[in-house]
C-alpha cells in the first residue's frame, strides 16, 4: 500500500478509536442521542476522510501514470478466471504444432501467465531432439550438484507426469547408434527424479524409424516409474546387449508391462516367444505393434480382455517390410471387446472377414485400402456386417479409382451410425495409372476426378465429419482447381481438412 | 417458464429470450436447473450473462441443438486418438467465434458459467490458435497485458527454462 494512503488510513482509525472509546465508556439512556449525534459526525467524518483519500489516491495514479501515454487499456485477461485460462494453456500445450519457444513465450507474458504456464509446463514435459546437449548438461548438473538440484527441482520432480522426448537419428535415417545412446543415456538421468511419471512418449523423426532398447533400459524405467500407465516408445524390445538378461530383471520388465493401460511398442526381436509367454497385458486398453509371431500372438491372447483399441503395422527395417497375417488374425479373434481396430500396411480381405465375425463392438476402423489386398468385395462384406455399430472410418486409398464403386453402398443404411469419415491420402497418381491401363492409354483428366469425387461425397451427405487430409501426386494449383469444385457438396456442419486455401497441403 | 416445451431465459439486462427447452438444454446448468424446478412460468433469471452475450450464447445452442451430448473427456480421448491434432473447428463454429476479444471473452465466460462444454471448448482453442505462434510481446498486446516482470524475474525464467528452447 502507498505509505501516504497508509498513514491516513492509520491516522482516521486512531482518531475514530478515540471517539468510540469515549462514547463506549458512557451507555447511559441519555447518551443515546449524543451517540446517535456523534455517529452522524463521524459519518461525516469519514465521508470527508475518505474524499481525501480517494483524491489523494487518484493524484497518485496520475503520478504513477507513463507520462509517454495517453490512455491504458484495461487488461482484459483478468477476465477469465484461472480454470479456464488452464483450459486454454492445455489445448495450447496438447497440440503437436505448439513448439517450446510457444510456451516459453506464454510463461514470460506476465506473472499471472507465468503462475498457470509453468506448472503445466513442467508436468508435461516436451524434449525435443535439438535440445539434447543443453538437457544432458542440465541433467548431469543436476545429478552432481544438490545446490543446483535444489533451485532446479522444477524441471524433473515428483509433478512431473508427462514426459515427451523428440529424438534424432543423424545419418542413416532408420539406425544411429550414437544418437540412441546419448537418448537412452539422458532418459536414464531423467528417471530417477520422476517417480510418478504416468505417461513416456518417445517421438521419433523419421516414419517407420525405430530406437532400440532393451530390457535393462526399461528394468530402469520400471523401477523408477511405478506408475507409468503409458509407453509409447516407438521401439524395438531386444534383450540386453550382452544376451544375459537375468530372471530378475525379467520379471521385473514383465510386472512393468502388467500395469501399462497404452503401450506402442514396435517389436521384440531375440527370442519373442519367451517374453510374450511370460508377459500380462491385462489392464491394456490401447496397444500399437509393428508385428508378432503367431506363437507370440497365442501366448499373450490369454491376457487381452481389456484391450479397446488395437493398431498394427508392417515391420520395416528399411529394406524390408513384413507384417504376419497369421499373428495379426490371432489377435484378431482373441481381443473381443475391442472398439477400435488400426491395421495400416497388412490389411487384407481375410483380415476383414475376421474383424466382422469377431470385434462386434467396433466403432473405429482404421486401415490402408491395398488394392492388391483388398478387393471391394471383401471390403462391402465388412461394411455390411460390422456398419451397424461404426461411427469412425479412416482409410488411406494408394487407388482413387475406387472410390466409383462407393457410390454404390448406400452408407446412410449400412452405417447409420457414422459419425466421420476420413480419408489420410488419396493417391490421385495411381488413378491416372489405372484409367491408362484401362482405357488404352486414354488421359484421365481433372474433370473425371471430379465426377468421381462428386458421386462419392454425395453419398456421404448425412455426415456430420468429413476429412480429407491429403492428397498425392497433384501440384498445389490442380487440388485448389479439385478443392474449389467440392466443396460446394459440403453441408455446413461438415468438416473438410483438406483445404488448400488455409493449410499448406 | 415451460410452456409447450418453450423457457424463458432472462439476461442480466433485464432482456428476455423465449427458446425451446431442447435448445436450454445444451447448457447444462439449465438442464438440471430445469430438472430440479420441473415445470414453471417464471423467467429463468441468468444474472451473470448479458443481453448480447445471451443471444449469441442462444444461437449457438440452436446450432447444434440436435448434436449428440458432449462426450465425456475420457471417451473423446479414445474417440479422436489420444495423439491427433485438437484444433479441428467446423467452418460454422469458425464462424461464429470470430469476433472482438473482449466478446470472445464473455462468451467463454457464459459458457462456463452455462456448463455448455463444446461452446466452451471452441471459445478455449480459438483462444489458443490465437496465442500459437506470439512472442510474449505480442501476446501482451493481443491482451492489453502489463508486463509486470522485472529485467532480473525475466532473465530468471528465460535461465530457467533454456533447456526448452528451439534451436
Amino acid at each position: 500500500m502507498n505509505a501516504k494512503v497508509q498513514k491516513l488510513l492509520l491516522d482516521y482509525l486512531y482518531h475514530t478509536h478515540q471517539e468510540f472509546s469515549f462514547l463506549l465508556t458512557d451507555n447511559d439512556e441519555s447518551d443515546y442521542k449524543s451517540l446517535f449525534r456523534s455517529g452522524i459526525d463521524l459519518a461525516h467524518t469519514a465521508e470527508r476522510v475518505f474524499e481525501e483519500l480517494a483524491k489523494n489516491l487518484q493524484d497518485d495514479n496520475k503520478q504513477l501514470q507513463p507520462k509517454n501515454k495517453t490512455s491504458v487499456k484495461d487488461d482484459i485477461s483478468v477476465k477469465l478466471p484461472n480454470e479456464v485460462w488452464q483450459q486454454i494453456f492445455k489445448y495450447f500445450l496438447k497440440n503437436d504444432c505448439t513448439s517450446n519457444a510457444d510456451y516459453r513465450n506464454l510463461s514470460l507474458t506476465s506473472k499471472h501467465f507465468a503462475s498457470i504456464a509453468l506448472p503445466l509446463l513442467w508436468n508435461k514435459i516436451k524434449v525435443r531432439h535439438d535440445n539434447i546437449t543443453k538437457l544432458y548438461s542440465l541433467v548431469t548438473g543436476f545429478k552432481s550438484n544438490s545446490k543446483y538440484r535444489a533451485k532446479n527441482k522444477h524441471w524433473f520432480s515428483p509433478a512431473t507426469s508427462s514426459l515427451t522426448f523428440y529424438s534424432t537419428l543423424d545419418g542413416d535415417c532408420y539406425r544411429s547408434e550414437t544418437s540412441e545412446i546419448a537418448t537412452k543415456n539422458i532418459m536414464k538421468c531423467i528417471f530417477p527424479y520422476v517417480p510418478n511419471l504416468i505417461d513416456i512418449n518417445h517421438v521419433i523423426p523419421y516414419l517407420g524409424a525405430r530406437i532400440t532398447y532393451n530390457f535393462d533400459d526399461l528394468y530402469e524405467l520400471f523401477s523408477n516409474c511405478p506408475n507409468l500407465k503409458t509407453l509409447d516408445l516407438n521401439s524395438v524390445l531386444m534383450p540386453s546387449k550382452d544376451s544375459m538378461c537375468t530372471d530378475n530383471i525379467l520379471d521385473a520388465v514383465v510386472d512393468g508391462f502388467s500395469t501399462l493401460r497404452e503401450l506402442h511398442l514396435a517389436t521384440v526381436t531375440g527370442d519373442q516367444e519367451m517374453f510374450f509367454k511370460r508377459a500380462n497385458f491385462g489392464l491394456l486398453q490401447i496397444w500399437e505393434l509393428d508385428d508378432i509371431s503367431t506363437l507370440s500372438a497365442e501366448y499373450i491372447s490369454r491376457s487381452l480382455e481389456n484391450l479397446k483399441s488395437l493398431k498394427m503395422n508392417s515391420k520395416d527395417d528399411g529394406e524390408t517390410t513384413s507384417f504376419n497375417e497369421e499373428g495379426a488374425g490371432i489377435l484378431i479373434q482373441n481381443a473381443k471387446n475391442l472398439e477400435s481396430i488400426n491395421i495400416e500396411i497388412g490389411l487384407s480381405d481375410k483380415l476383414l472377414k475376421l474383424i466382422s465375425e469377431n470385434n462386434a463392438n467396433l466403432t473405429c476402423f482404421s486401415g490402408d485400402i491395398d488394392s492388391e489386398k483388398v478387393s471391394w468385395d471383401g471390403l462391402y462384406k465388412f461394411f455390411k456386417q460390422s456398419g451397424q455399430n461404426l461411427q469412425r472410418i479412416q482409410l488411406n486409398f494408394d487407388d482413387a479409382f475406387a472410390l466409383d464403386k462407393y457410390q454404390f453402398l448406400n452408407l446412410s443404411v449400412v452405417m447409420p451410425n457414422l459419425i466421420k469419415f476420413e480419408i489420410l491420402n488419396l493417391n490421385i497418381f495411381k488413378m491416372f495409372e489405372t484409367k491408362i491401363s484401362d482405357n488404352d492409354g486414354a488421359r484421365y483428366d481433372m474433370n473425371e476426378a471430379i465426377l468421381i469425387f462428386q458421386k462419392f461425397l454425395k453419398n456421404l451427405k448425412h455426415l456430420k465429419y468429413f476429412c480429407l487430409q491429403q492428397i498425392s501426386q497433384w501440384e498445389r494449383k490442380e487440388k485448389l482447381e479439385f478443392y474449389n469444385n467440392i466443396k460446394f457438396i459440403f453441408s455446413e456442419r461438415m468438416i473438410i481438412c483438406y483445404d488448400p486455401t488455409k493449410r499448406s497441403n | 417458464m415451460v410452456v409447450s416445451s418453450k423457457v424463458i431465459l432472462s439476461s442480466s439486462d433485464a432482456q428476455s429470450f423465449t427458446v425451446e427447452k431442447k435448445v436450454a438444454e445444451r447448457s447444462i446448468l439449465l438442464k438440471n436447473m430445469l430438472e430440479d424446478i420441473g415445470d414453471s412460468e417464471e423467467p429463468i433469471p441468468l444474472p451473470n450473462v448479458s443481453g448480447k452475450v445471451l443471444k449469441k450464447v442462444i444461437e449457438y445452442c440452436e446450432h447444434h441443438k440436435d448434436d449428440d451430448p458432449a462426450p465425456a473427456e475420457e471417451e473423446r480421448e479414445v474417440f479422436d486418438n489420444a495423439r491427433s491434432r485438437n484444433d479441428e473447428i467446423s467452418e460454422w463454429d469458425g464462424t461464429f467465434i470470430t469476433c472482438e476479444n473482449e466478446e470472445l471473452f464473455e462468451i467463454i465466460l457464459a459458457a462456463n458459467y452455462l456448463d455448455i462444454k463444446p461452446l466452451l471448448d471452441l471459445g478455449c482453442k480459438t483462444v489458443a490458435n490465437m496465442i500459437r505462434g506470439k512472442n510474449a510481446e505480442q501476446i501482451r498486446e493481443l491482451f492489453n497485458i502489463e508486463n509486470d516482470f522485472t529485467p532480473e524475474e525475466e532473465e530468471q525464467i528465460r535461465r530457467e527454462n533454456e533447456w526448452a528452447v528451439d534451436a
